[in-house]
């Protein structure tokens, strides 16, 4: 499906939640049959078989805006594309990245990050009693620069020799990573997909 | 039991790693051990990871001036320390013995890299 019509559609999606919300709601709602003149069985369907569908249309119509909206809003620039000389460096080395696919009239701004994850404690729970500690993986970045790129693209990029080197742990990881981001009239786009580059002490 | 870890250094990664360790204080133990890890950390979590290790005695008694040599050969991964506000890692040579229903004696010294 062509990106623009997945990203109009995706209004009319969350539209068609509150729709299912409010029909099938208000069916819930709606007063059942007065008690039976045998029993006390007030017969008719359980207000929750309309519930169900309700909420049950609503997350789906809005999984499906939220899919549409994603495609056509990504996180990441796709048209832009990082190249590196080289997929592994040594601390103090320097670096070429060539972006590939520079719109015209756009600046390209490059930024060289070590990134950092560690495992750490979260406690979820209010009282005491239900009070858990989860392990969860935080991340931050340790160090940044950005570089503009040549109108060609290209730009070369220092790597630190005092900073971290690349190292996959149990408990802390350092990864390096390039990306890029466009540049026009002042105003930043959206950072490329990354490319990655493995550093020795 | 007491335990003194002597490194002879700087080594490379991927180099050897020769040095000693010399009981200061002997007694009783059921293993002898020196080993190269990595101790990692982050604020709430500490792991230790053992890359190469070597047996030096087995089962019997130390007595104090016992040396045993040993080479290890040293991870070509094998970096420098790095500290970080989130946590950090360190090369480390550690040598212990294991004693039986006490507190295992050790010593850990930071791995000499050139």
């Amino acid at each position: 499906m062509n990106i623009r019509v997945g990203g109009c559609l995706a209004p009319f999606l969350a539209l068609g939640a509150v729709i299912a919300l409010v029909v099938f709601g208000g069916f819930a709602q709606l007063p059942g049959p007065s008690a039976s003149d045998v029993g006390d069985d007030p017969g008719g369907l359980d207000p929750a078989w309309f519930w169900l569908p309700a909420v049950g249309g609503a997350v789906i119509f809005l999984a499906a805006a939220f899919l549409f909206w994603r495609q056509s809003n990504p996180r990441r620039d796709t048209t832009l594309e990082v190249r590196l000389d080289r997929n592994r460096a040594r601390r103090g080395d320097e670096l070429r990245a060539t972006v590939a696919s520079v719109p015209q009239r756009a600046g390209i701004e490059v930024t060289l990050a070590c990134h950092v994850h560690w495992d750490r404690r979260q406690h979820t729970g209010g009282s005491d009693v239900n009070r858990s500690t989860d392990q969860v993986v935080a991340e931050a970045v340790a160090w940044e620069e950005t570089t503009q790129a040549s109108p060609s693209g290209e730009a070369r990029l220092r790597l630190p020799a005092e900073q971290p080197y690349s190292h996959e742990g149990l408990v802390i990881s350092f990864a390096w990573l390039v990306s890029a981001r466009t540049v026009v009239d002042g105003k930043h786009g959206r950072p490329s997909m990354p490319a990655a580059v493995w550093v020795d002490p | 039991m007491r335990l003194v870890l002597e490194l002879e250094g700087p080594v490379l990664p991927g180099g050897e790693l020769r040095g000693r360790v010399v009981v200061a204080e002997g007694g009783k133990h059921r293993l002898l051990q020196v080993a190269i890890r990595i101790s990692e950390r982050s604020c709430d979590y500490r792991e230790n990871i053992v890359y190469v290790s070597a047996i030096l005695a087995r089962k019997g008694e130390l007595t104090a001036a016992d040396t045993f040599a040993f080479a290890l050969t040293v991870p070509p991964q094998a970096g420098p320390p790095i500290t970080t506000e989130w946590g950090g890692l360190a090369w480390e040579v550690r040598a212990w013995a294991d004693v039986a229903f006490k507190r295992d004696p050790e010593v850990v010294r930071p791995l000499p890299l050139g």
